[in-house]
């Protein structure tokens, strides 16, 4: 279940800085969420898809042919920003 | 100092021969400018969705055939969630529980001791972008060129015990690939990387060390390199009473050591689940013989070929297999020369220099085996001398075709009229009479001299043994 060490360590995963006073509350409020996504095992499937059931037959898949790429104007135009043709993210420090 | 035995597993990422990328159509190329190969789909924009590449499943299978794995009948694609700006939808498609192939081996040759290292899992997934680290303060450029590049994933058991074990591992995976048609798997343009998990543990204790993931080695060097260091430090650690951290460490290859990623530490958090934009995979059994068919004779078959049936020695037939080009060329020369010596050794000695020397690219020899196999069968029978089949096959790469009119056109063909050498024979007896008397009067080195006059004057175009016999019986006579 649900206990603060573990919301420390979701809230390290996701980057969020969470003050101790919280993480109590975040407990009750996030089991209560689980609780309810639970309620989905009680739908029963006919199959088990995870395991085995139809998938897509290999002929029925794409097939490999190129068509041409986006011109970069364009793929570039939603990026808030970007330099010399390329996307400007943040540097990750090792 | 206690002894500690290295126990390493390899995780292979080769980039699969397609056309166009894993999800989408845009092409795949080495190279080309920044953020040219790229469409919404493979950058991640909302709204659009993946369609698996048909020849991405096919060549991952194909692949799994030659590593001798078992095909998953129904496999699942999965997301794997991460984030790190080389990655524009904050996750990679991949495959978590049921990957296409499981349960293969692969054979590799430590000169004597032939050992199996076991194959865990291939599975496919997307490549990541590219980052360029620029002067900008706290930014990178971004390429994501090659977003959605396919991969296969090739997962080992653990069973290497050394960087030699290692290093011959992956020599063999890429070669098997390579011969599948399924990779070019070229380290140099990043097409083969290597991940290695490396632990330390007793010879006497029965469970492992804790395990150190060292990411990203891009060349054969760095792979052997990055474990030897890595298995000095830890016995060090251990020696000094210290403990093992379970991380990911990056090899410098500049220093030559390995360092903690801190920002992955917790990276092992992946969150998997099931991609709801991509339906599975049903395979079967009928797929899998047809891909099957479609493998060529592989390196251990080949090998045993060559020296069991061939009869050629170990390390001419490991040169032969070591590249799928040059043993299809041996193949098909002798099946119009079957003298298997005499055409190993050509190839070995004569047109693998060239190779070796980066003058032909064995993708592009510009003669086929039948004429390769002629100009072997002349030289054997010496039709021409050794040194002018050499020749000639210079001339064959130079693009000039027919070896029979290269010898022709240049004068190669040997001059078995035995008349001519006679007339030549008795030229140089009637000239060096001085030598003649002299042999006759017991220095036989002086043949020798003799000899290598008539040789000059035919040159090269007489054979030697006829030349010898007509020296022989003149001298005789005047005796
Ligand atoms: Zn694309």
């Amino acid at each position: 279940m649900l206990d603060t060490d573990l919301i420390t360590y979701l809230a390290k995963l996701s980057k969020l800085q969470i003050d101790e006073a919280d993480k109590e509350r975040l407990v009750s409020e996030m089991s209560a969420i689980v609780e309810l996504m639970d309620t989905m095992n009680d739908v029963t499937f006919d199959e088990d898809d995870n395991s085995k059931g139809e998938g897509v037959s290999l002929v029925n898949l794409r097939e490999d042919k190129p068509r041409e790429s986006f011109d970069r104007e364009k793929i570039l135009a939603n990026a808030s920003h970007k330099k010399d043709g390329f996307f400007v993210v943040p540097k990750i420090m090792e | 100092m206690a002894n500690y035995i290295p126990v390493i597993g390899l995780e292979i990422h080769a980039q699969l021969l397609t056309n166009t990328k894993i999800f989408c159509n845009c092409e795949v190329d080495f190279g080309g400018e920044q953020n040219t190969r790229c469409c919404p789909v493979c950058t991640g924009l909302p709204g659009t969705l993946p369609v698996l590449n048909s020849q991405v499943v096919s060549y991952a299978i194909k692949g799994g055939l030659a590593l001798n794995c078992d095909i998953n009948r129904f496999s699942k694609i999965d997301r794997k969630n991460y984030f790190y700006p080389d990655l524009p939808k904050a996750y990679q498609i991949s495959q978590f529980d049921l990957p296409l192939c499981i349960d293969g081996k692969v054979k590799i040759d430590m000169g004597e001791e032939e050992k199996y290292i076991r194959v865990h899992r291939i599975h496919i997934e997307e490549d990541a972008g590219k980052l360029v680290h620029d002067d900008i303060e706290n930014a990178s450029l971004a390429d994501y060129n090659r977003c959605g590049v396919p991969l296969i994933e090739i997962v080992s058991e653990p069973d290497m015990g050394s960087a030699e074990e290692a290093k011959a591992y992956v020599e063999k995976v890429a070669g098997l690939l390579q011969y599948a048609g399924v990779s070019l798997c070229r380290m140099e343009e990043g097409s083969l990387r290597a991940d290695v998990n490396i632990s330390l543990k007793r010879p006497e204790a029965a469970k492992l060390g804790t395990k150190v993931e060292i990411k990203n080695l891009n060349s054969l060097k760095s792979i052997v390199r990055a474990i030897e260091y890595e298995i000095e430090r830890q016995t060090k650690m251990l020696n000094a009473g210290e403990e093992i951290i379970q991380e990911t460490r990056r090899f410098n290859d500049n220093r030559g050591v390995t360092t903690s990623m801190r920002s992955k530490e917790d990276a092992h958090d992946y969150r998997y689940f099931k991609e709801p934009d991509v339906i599975p995979v049903s395979i079967t059994d009928d797929d899998i013989e047809a891909i099957r068919k479609e493998l060529p004779m592989l390196i251990d078959e080949r090998l045993d070929l060559y020296t069991k049936e061939y009869g050629l020695n170990k390390a001419d037939s490991k040169i032969l297999v070591a590249n799928k080009e040059i043993s299809d060329l041996y193949n098909e020369s002798i099946s119009s020369y079957a003298n298997y010596k005499a055409v190993a050794n050509f190839i070995v000695v004569d047109l693998l220099r060239y190779v070796n020397e980066g003058e032909l690219d064995s993708k592009n020899i510009p003669f086929t085996a039948a004429e390769f196999a002629e100009l072997v069968k002349m030289a054997e029978e010496e039709v021409v001398n050794k040194n002018n089949a050499k020749a000639i096959l210079k001339m064959m790469l130079e693009g000039k075709k027919s070896p029979q009119q290269i010898a022709k056109d240049e004068g190669f063909l040997m001059n078995d009229s035995a008349d001519e050498i006679e007339e030549v024979v008795n030229g140089v007896v009637s000239e060096f009479t001085a030598e003649v008397e002299g042999y006759l009067a017991g220095k036989e080195k002086l043949f020798g001299f003799l000899m290598g006059q008539c040789s000059k004057r035919l040159a090269g175009r007489a054979n030697p043994k006829m030349i010898k016999d007509i020296l022989e019986q003149k001298l005789a006579k005047l005796k």
